[in-house]
């Protein structure tokens, strides 16, 4: 079975510092990563190069066959729009929009007209039992909440490819375990491949596989088998 | 304060000598057009000190007067210490001339500034712009007029480089048939005109121009602020209290602003002289004018710092940087309705008293409600202007239908008084510059008197004969009428009389004979020897004639000359000066003029040259706001840049990013533009009707306002371009780190 995401050879220099030093890694259509590793060790690096955010100094990164390291930023940007989805630690709401606003934007992005989107966005925040706070600015959630509208607005376009950096981080226990079942669910329901950072064991646990990234290399990727 | 702690929160970037370098260059400009204004002020009261001497009066000369001390036609009968002195505005292609008649004795002890001897008649002394416009004609057009130049009166007493003036000598027996000759002792110590409308327009000017400056200031600090989060909160976590870093961000802006001030004041003074090119009021500047004292320059360069320094403080404070390495959250107050009162209320003003004059009723101090209703208006512009932003930014939020629509117009509606101070400058420019463009548009109205059937041509030029004996004699009149038609380009000269008793139907008419009004064309004449027009056909109303009582012209007394021409400035101008060089007797109480001549010329100078200080206004407003409009966009990009970066990470373009930036700037800029012209409009409406009592209203504007505006709102969006260009580099993806 080909791979969706396939990187050969990666490496990236920030400076003299080599953050990643020659990564290959294949990930399967609907399974879900957890990427952990110590603190510098390259997996912000390795999921930015996969996502296309960043390009690596050398190597290259296909997804469906195509090879995202050589496109344009222009080309890449619509992919990401299309077919990637990204939720962070935290701050990745826009501020000034309202959070059924801030679900709608990757739908106007793709063209959809504005009461469309809009009625997408709501049927997405019900799913994650958002309804009351659809309305709000993001500075009125709760971190649980805020993180959900995330999910909301990183999977309201039905991507193939979710990236989470470290998406439970900020959360306590009880806010974090309910973010991670919802989008767990809501992206196995889809089946969209998730491609999760994560320091904590107990979310890693939630995987399809877990890859250990240390100096820049892969250290080691196990089956966890938990679903 | 540790210079080092200073060295470390300020130096360090090229971001920072950019960000000093903007301030630096704000206050330069901000200083260099204070002191200008500044300079004019003083040059506008210095000038017309220069000139007072032309406003010489003193007793009346009687005619006829024999009497100890009396004025006779014996130039001896002024003695050493008096003159007699006639003051008229003569014309030249539409330039008014200050002349001044004068007769006085050899001997005399009399001085006049600017002239070191008295002329004698036969001669004259005239300003150098004068001499230069003889020169540049042929004598029967204007030089003739005066005699043999004798001098030049030199700048000293002059109130401009153009200045037209020349003092003619004459013999006092031709200035005592003058009926507004005058006995004059001095021309040393004539009081001044006190403060014109223009000085005021000035110093309002020189303070205004301040504003955009600590508005740039501010901008410029709150950038600073943004830009070194990091370092200030650095300082913070060690300690440092928010007063210490809005100190070391004063100390920075006085030490940034003292450069900029002193550069302002070495470019002022090397401006100086083009400046002085600018026409205002009586024509352009003598240099010298508008140099500032050392005095003036050192306290606008005081203030300008120490204003600059509280700004600057005070904008770092209000940033709120925190030791945790972010700025707190700033949620700016939702404007409330409540800041549409002061806005209402100087409308309201203007308003209520154009009503109540337009319905005749007695309002005291016209002028001041109307002065009082515009500061009202002005202020409660800036007031309203954040509400007025939050409904802009909250329909375009709603309407939008793309993400950069929805993304701006929900940015504008959570920050509109942060939005609204980037455009305010602009803003006020705008509304100022429409209200003035609004009242020039009248005056053009009122100098273009109409031309076509029925009325008095305006090429014709009438001269009202002095009331003397000799003036009014029928037989040196007939002979003048003679003289005149044989001028090159004079097509007819016709004679309006009066009758002398005062009494029946004839009484206080003009009366023409019938041959010569059919010659006038101006109508249909009643069959009768001689008919009577109306006074105002004289000021462009239609001729209507009716019979006369009287029967032959031969009895009455000429009164006016109507001296029909070809209509061109040479012909008109040869008539002018035949009717002034002595050839021709009795016309010397008012030089001839056309209509267009005696329209109110005067308040079409006025209000054009306050139209022209406007556009200049609106030039310098729109530099300093277009700075400020493009670092604010700036700022608010680098305050944002992540989120921005986070925009492109979902698939947004580069365009798209531009697209909200540029809307997020140009929405509130070309919305509350718009209402600034509206409401200027609707304010110089409401002010020419309220002090003209209906009399006059606003017409269009002319292209120059069109040009003006469109030139604001042209380079206000290449600043925003400007800003726009460094998008790409400040949302590189590979530069923002995403956890």
């Amino acid at each position: 079975m080909t791979a969706l995401i396939q990187a050969r050879g990666l490496r990236k220099f920030f400076g003299t510092t080599d953050a990643l030093r020659g990564i290959d890694l294949d990930i399967q259509r609907g399974e879900v990563v957890a990427v952990m590793g110590p603190s510098g060790s390259g997996k912000s690096s390795l999921l930015h190069c996969l996502a296309g955010v960043l390009l690596p100094d050398s190597g290259t990164v296909s997804v469906g066959g195509t090879v995202i390291t050589a496109l344009s930023e222009a080309r890449r940007s619509a992919l990401r729009l299309k077919e990637f989805g990204f939720v962070f630690q935290f701050g990745q709401l826009l501020p000034d929009l309202t959070a059924v606003d801030n679900v709608t934007i990757p739908l106007l992005l793709g063209g959809m007209k504005r009461r469309q989107a809009l009625t997408a966005a709501r049927g997405w925040l019900d799913r994650l039992g958002l309804e009351v706070a659809a309305d709000q600015l993001p500075g009125e959630l709760s971190g649980g909440e805020a993180q959900r509208v995330a999910i909301a607005r990183a999977l309201v376009t039905q991507p193939s490819v979710l990236f989470a950096d470290e998406p439970t981080g900020s959360l306590d226990s009880l806010a974090a375990e309910n973010v991670l079942t919802a989008m767990l669910e809501l992206v196995r329901k889809a089946g969209t491949t998730l491609v999760m950072i994560t320091h904590d064991p107990r979310t890693a646990a939630y995987a399809d596989r877990e890859i250990i990234v240390r100096d820049g290399q892969l250290a080691a990727t196990d089956r966890v088998g938990v679903k | 304060m540790n210079p080092s702690v200073v060295r470390l929160a300020v130096i360090g970037s090229r971001a920072s000598w950019g960000r000093l370098l903007g301030i630096t260059a704000g206050v330069a400009v901000g200083v260099t057009l204070a002191l200008l204004l500044g300079g004019a002020y003083q040059g506008l009261g210095a000038r017309d000190e220069r000139s007072s001497w032309m406003y010489a009066s003193g007793e009346y000369v009687v005619g006829g007067d024999t009497g100890p001390g009396a004025v006779t036609a014996d130039m001896a009968s002024l003695g050493d210490d008096r003159v007699a002195l006639a003051h008229t505005t003569d014309r030249h292609e539409g330039d008014r001339i200050v002349r001044l008649d004068l007769a006085a004795p050899t001997t005399s002890s009399v001085t006049i500034p600017g002239i070191t001897d008295l002329p004698q008649p036969g001669e004259y002394y005239a300003s150098p712009a004068l001499i230069d416009r003889i020169a540049q004609v042929p004598p029967d057009e204007l030089g003739d007029r005066f005699g043999t130049l004798t001098g030049t009166i030199s700048d000293s007493a002059l109130a401009s480089p153009d200045s037209l003036v020349v003092v003619v000598g004459a013999r006092t027996s031709a200035l005592i048939e003058r009926p507004a000759a005058q006995i004059v002792t001095s021309f040393t110590d004539v009081p001044h005109r006190a403060g014109t409308n223009y000085q005021t327009v000035a110093i309002v000017g020189a303070i205004a121009v301040l504003f955009p400056v600590l508005l740039l200031v501010s901008i410029v600090t709150g950038l600073g602020a943004v830009a070194r989060r990091e370092r200030f909160a650095t300082l913070r976590l060690i300690g440092a209290t928010p007063r210490t870093v809005a100190a070391i961000a004063a100390v920075e802006t006085s030490a940034t602003s003292l450069i900029g001030a002193l550069i302002g004041v070495l470019l002022a003074a090397l401006l100086g002289p083009v400046a002085a090119l600018v026409s205002v009021d009586d024509g352009v500047f003598f240099p010298s004018d508008l140099a500032v004292t050392p005095l003036t320059a050192a306290t606008v360069v005081a203030v300008t710092v120490a204003a600059s320094a509280i700004t600057a403080g005070g904008r770092i404070r209000r940033a709120g940087i925190g030791p945790l390495g972010q700025t707190k959250q700033q949620a700016e107050k939702t404007p409330s309705l409540l800041r549409l009162v002061p806005l209402a209320g100087g409308l309201g003003i203007l308003i209520a008293t154009t009503v109540a004059v337009l319905a005749g009723l007695l309002v005291p101090r016209v002028g001041t409600l109307v002065v009082i209703g515009f500061t009202i208006t002005t202020v409660g512009l800036l007031v309203a202007g954040p509400y007025l932003t939050l409904l802009a930014g909250g329909i375009m939020a709603r309407r939008s239908k793309t993400a950069a629509g929805v993304i701006a117009g929900n940015r504008i509606r959570r920050t509109p008084v942060a939005t609204f101070r980037s455009v305010s400058g602009l803003v006020v420019a705008v509304f100022m510059v429409s209200v003035f463009a609004g009242a020039a548009t009248t005056a053009d109205q009122s100098v273009a008197p109409n031309d076509g059937p029925g009325l008095l041509p305006v090429s014709t030029l009438i001269q009202y004969l002095d009331s003397t004996p000799a003036a009014t004699d029928p037989a040196r009149t007939e002979a003048a009428r003679g003289r005149l038609a044989a001028i090159s380009g004079v097509t007819q000269v016709t004679t309006i009389f009066t009758i002398d008793s005062g009494e029946g139907p004839d009484a206080n008419r003009l009366l023409i004979s019938a041959d010569a009004v059919n010659d006038l064309n101006l109508g249909i004449v009643p069959s009768a020897p001689v008919v009577s027009v109306n006074s105002d056909a004289l000021s462009g109303a239609p001729a209507v004639f009716t019979p006369a009582e009287a029967t032959d012209v031969a009895e009455l007394t000429p009164r006016i000359l109507l001296i029909g021409t070809n209509g061109s400035p040479a012909a008109i101008e040869r008539a002018r000066t035949a009717l002034q060089a002595g050839t021709i007797a009795g016309t010397g109480w008012m030089p001839a003029g056309t209509r267009t001549d005696l329209a109110d010329d005067r308040l079409q100078s006025m209000a054009a040259s306050f139209a022209n200080l406007a556009y200049l206004g609106i030039g310098v407003a729109t530099l300093i706001a277009g700075l400020s409009l493009a670092i604010a966009t700036i700022s608010a990009m680098i305050d944002r840049r992540r989120m921005l970066a986070l925009l492109r990470l979902l698939g947004m373009n580069l365009a798209g990013l531009r697209r909200i930036i540029t809307l997020e700037a140009a929405a509130p800029l070309l919305s509350v533009m718009a209402i600034s012209i509206g409401l200027g409009f609707l304010v110089a409406d409401l002010i020419l009707v309220g002090l003209t009592n209906g009399g006059r209203s606003v017409g269009w504007p002319d292209a120059r306002y069109i040009g003006a505006l469109l030139a604001s709102a042209v380079l206000a969006l290449a600043a925003v371009a400007v800003a726009v260009s460094r998008l790409g580099k400040n949302t590189d993806l590979a530069a923002i780190r995403y956890e």
